[in-house]
């Protein structure tokens, strides 16, 4: 047996009890620490409110905010209602109605999700601008010339719109779609026998108790829109993001641009907050516990057509045609794009990839143990923060990285030049250092919650038994749990690698000189007007965007109703 | 036996971190190689009390100590794994991800490898399970995983097993054989035991003291036998069975009943009591003569239905109006006489299963 240890500093009389709320322990000071880091850069943006603020914001605030306000409203509203309108629709076909397809609509509605907003807008401007297939055709069918016809501008704020809403509104249909499943269908068939009919029925019952779930896809859609860079940026629509950009690169002014994210940071903040007023007061309680299959109404005749051509066109234009030009493009062009540097990017990619996905999923795995071992505020506050990151957009965070690592790294280089006489030069923001930071910062809720899920799913009891026969806390994580949940955390650290591959704003601005991603490489080439050349590169990113497409089909198809084994809640990544 | 003590609890008391006070004041010493047995409802502190003594959960206040070391009290907090108690749970907590072998060798991991392997043979042979070392334990069944999760636990030799309502999560038949096999093994080590659970009758049959607790107490400590025939308190008294009741006055040293006056020994003039009468002592008289020597006094009472109950006979009974209360008592008599309904028999009151208490606040 062990000797009779006293702790010194104990407070007599406090009990253990006290005692190990207050003892000073490795996890807790780890976890703390993680979640300092984590924060940094979303203090930094946010303190820039207060940075008295030069003639550059004025002028800012008088030509451009409007602007940039403006159009940020408006793609939120269009992408807003687009994604409920077409997310809510397909999942309520899908899961209450029968008809020809619908098992493969079920997981085919997701496929858009792979296709990042930059690379469909790219794809949709090379098919519909005026040298393009679809303008030349209509031309040489017509006889037309130029200036003889009217056709719609792709590269404008209602096709940025368009865009957003063809690749963000799987998040709503993910989401409403296991809020469906979930219902029970005793409360539908009530109301039917109340005399609604299946639509009142869907409008007056199923619709209301979905509504938190709608209501939280439909913010993760805003979020994303907050975040796009490329798409706007490409069709010339200036929101807050591209205004971050420019006003950092164009006008080489770091605090205004700071303030500006600050600005959007704000908006987010609201955004956040009106979603977790909308679930309400109270949550929604199942009143039934009885399941059974959906009713599956089947459908007939034009509607049976209309439904088919319903979940039909979301994924034909959001994945099958860009999906579809792309392949075509790329054919076309691998010889001369698919060369070694084309490897050496693709290596780039994987590599920054692999690395922020190992990170984020094992500070993941540090913050939920830490809480696991023992819930305090002080931790639970802790991996709040640290996963606060997902609503911030990237060129946000990029803004708040880069501005203490440059400064770090001022200090670094005074003070090795003081003491050595040489200088090391930007070993912070002028490397892979920064941007992998700026990944894990923005990432790591996503592996958070994989992993805590999965935390969730093992016994405290297994816990217990273990520390009975002798093993020290951090024994137990990697004898006992790590083990267990070997799959899950390969899942968790999947879903980060692809939100890093397809990640642009970010990358785009804390790159190091001359450090090229796939990514990176679509933008530039589609920059310079060489869409058909990007298209490799582009392919390259929808590839593996697909992965956790499939990941989630697999838990969808074990989610299936009538073997209810999952409720919809474990379906996907939960943001 | 030696009685040297290897667990003592003393003056423990315990609130959860949400405030709920779940422990006030406890103390018992388990002596080596006896079977203590904590038994009381659900919520009334005993699995915390199991937590507390293996360090699961940090203690409120008072002194836990293990082979005459303090392993808890106010200035010493010896986290569980250096406490090196012994720890069955409900639902067994097998680790899924290794085989048998590994689970069972998964606390004496620090042992040279040969006596190590030995070590698991040997605990895999007491519970008769040498030929599963290499299975995974969702291949095994109920009473399997429950036998393992034992040899796990008995492994690294602990000066003392914790088993927290071990036997509860397996059906019914399969319960009295692993609780017979798990008793065998712990009498046979001579492994000092600590167990919960909310079963009175488990608890007589593993127990060689029992703690009984309610409500965060210990209502009273001793062997089987003398919680059942000499409880201190109505809760215990309950707890092992049903009771017929009667609420009198003491006067003169006696409570009115229907079987007539009952010594009530060292209450006061007036006090209120409580009058149990297990339905063991109602002795049914079907045979005429003498009642027994020792009977408490006899009365007249109406058969409303009787019914076989295998090895004895239950018997509803009406026996009119007694302090303005109407007095329907159950008799269980070994045998089987069947008395007919609706018949009066004359009932004997036996004083070994009768107990008399002062009422309280909580009765």
């Amino acid at each position: 047996m062990t000797t009779n240890a006293t702790h010194p500093g104990d407070v007599p009389g406090a009990g253990a009890r006290a005692k190990r709320f207050w003892r000073i322990d490795g996890w807790s000071l780890l976890t703390v620490a993680i979640a300092s880091l984590i924060a940094v850069p979303v203090v930094v943006v946010l303190a820039h409110v207060l940075v008295p603020t030069g003639e550059i914001w004025a002028h800012l605030a008088a030509t451009l905010l409007p602007t940039y306000i403006a159009n940020s409203l408006w793609l939120m509203v269009g992408v807003g209602s687009g994604t409920l309108v077409i997310g809510v629709g397909t999942a309520w076909l899908v899961t209450m109605c029968r008809f020809p397809g619908r098992r493969i609509f079920e997981w085919a509605l997701l496929l858009p999700m792979a296709v990042p907003a930059y690379v469909i807008a790219y794809t949709y401007t090379g098919l519909l601008e005026f040298s393009g297939p679809v303008q030349e055709t209509l031309r040489s069918v017509t006889g037309w010339g130029w200036g003889d016809y009217w056709f719609p501008e792709i590269r404008s704020l209602p096709g940025a719109i368009a865009m957003l809403t063809l690749v963000f509104y799987p998040y709503v249909y993910l989401l409403s779609r296991a809020a469906f499943l979930e219902q029970s269908i005793c409360v539908l068939e009530v109301s039917r026998t109340l005399g609604c009919t299946p639509f009142q029925a869907f409008r007056s019952v199923a619709l209301p108790l979905a509504r938190p779930a709608v209501a939280t896809g439909v913010a993760l859609a805003l979020m994303e829109t907050l975040n796009d860079f490329g798409t706007v940026e490409y069709f010339a629509v200036d929101t807050f993001t591209t205004g971050i950009f420019r006003t950092w690169y164009g006008l080489g002014e770091p605090a205004a641009a700071a303030q500006l994210a600050a600005a959007l940071m704000v908006f987010i903040l609201v955004l956040v907050l009106m979603e977790r007023l909308s679930r309400g007061g109270g949550r929604i309680h199942h009143t039934s516990q009885r399941y059974r299959s959906l009713p599956g109404y089947p459908l007939a005749g034009m509607r049976r057509f209309f439904a088919v051509a319903a979940c039909a066109v979301p994924v034909l234009l959001g994945f099958a045609l860009p999906g579809g030009t792309l392949l075509a493009w790329a054919i076309e062009t691998a010889n001369e794009m698919v060369d070694a540097q084309f490897f050496s990017l693709a290596v780039n990619s994987f590599v920054l990839a692999t690395v922020a996905s190992l990170l984020a999923v094992a500070i993941a795995v540090l913050i939920a143990y830490g809480l696991r071992l023992r819930p305090s505020p002080v931790r639970s506050a802790a991996a709040r923060i640290a996963s606060m990151g997902y609503a911030v957009p990237g060129a946000v965070i990029a803004v708040g990285v880069l501005i203490p690592f440059a400064w770090l790294d001022g200090v670094i280089n005074d003070w090795t030049r003081a003491a050595f006489g040489m200088e090391p030069g930007l070993i912070l923001s002028g490397t892979i250092v920064a941007v992998t930071f700026a990944y894990v910062v923005r990432f790591l809720a996503v592996s958070f919650n994989a992993v805590e899920a999965s935390f969730a799913k093992i016994t405290p009891h297994m816990d217990d038994a273990a520390r009975c026969l002798g093993k020290r806390p951090g024994q137990i994580l990697t004898k006992v749990h790590l083990p267990i949940m070997g799959g899950s955390l390969l899942t968790a650290g999947l879903l980060v690698f692809v939100d890093v591959m397809k990640e642009l704003p970010a990358t785009l601005i804390l790159r190091p000189f001359n450090f090229d991603t796939l990514a990176i490489r679509t933008y530039q080439l589609a920059s310079d007007e060489r869409l058909t050349d990007a298209s490799s590169a582009a392919l390259a990113i929808v590839a593996v965007g697909i992965i956790p497409v499939i990941l989630l089909s697999v838990a969808i198809a074990r989610s299936r109703p009538g073997s209810r084994t999952v409720s919809g809640g474990s379906e996907g990544p939960e943001r | 036996m030696s009685r040297d003590p290897v667990l003592t609890l003393e003056h423990v008391s315990h609130t959860f971190e949400d405030g709920t006070k779940v422990l006030s004041d406890i103390g018992f010493t388990v002596t080596r190689g006896e079977i203590f047995c904590l038994l009381g409802p659900s919520g009334c502190g005993k699995t915390t009390t199991l937590r507390l003594a293996a360090g699961l959960e940090p203690l409120g206040r008072g002194r836990i100590t293990i082979d005459g070391v303090v392993v808890a009290d106010e200035t010493t907090d010896i986290a569980p794994e250096r406490r090196g108690v012994g720890f069955v749970f409900q639902d067994q907590a097998l680790f899924p991800h290794l085989t048998v072998r590994d689970n069972v060798a998964f606390g004496i991991e620090h042992l040279p490898r040969a006596k190590r392997e030995a070590r698991v043979r040997d605990m895999l042979a007491q519970v008769s399970m040498v030929g599963y070392a290499d299975a995974f334990p969702h291949r095994l069944s109920g009473g399997q995983q429950q036998r393992i999760a034992l040899a796990r636990a008995l492994a690294p030799d602990p000066p003392v097993i914790l088993l927290d309502e071990p036997f509860s999560g397996l059906d019914a038949r399969l319960r009295s054989t692993v609780r017979e096999e798990t008793l065998t093994i712990l009498k046979q080590r001579g492994t000092t035991t600590l167990i919960v659970t909310h079963d009175p009758e488990e608890a007589m049959y593993v127990a060689d003291t029992i703690a009984v607790m309610r409500d965060g107490g210990i209502e009273q400590v001793g062997p089987p036998g003398d919680l059942y025939c000499r409880p201190v308190t109505p809760f215990v008294t309950l707890f092992f069975s049903s009771a017929n009741r009667v609420r009198g006055i003491v006067e003169n040293g006696h409570v009115a009943t229907p079987f007539g006056p009952i010594a009530a020994d060292g209450f006061a003039q007036g006090t209120p009591v409580i009058v149990l009468m297990r339905p063991e002592a109602l002795l049914i008289d079907h045979q005429g003569g003498p009642p027994p020597a020792n009977s408490l006094g006899t009365a007249e009472g109406t058969v409303v239905t009787a019914r076989m109950l295998r090895r004895s006979v239950f018997t509803h009974m009406d026996f009119g109006e007694f302090n303005g209360e109407r007095l329907h008592f159950h008799a269980r008599n070994a045998g089987h006489f069947m008395p007919q309904e609706g018949r009066s028999y004359r009932v004997s009151l036996d004083p070994e299963q009768t107990f008399v208490f002062p009422i309280r606040d909580k009765g």
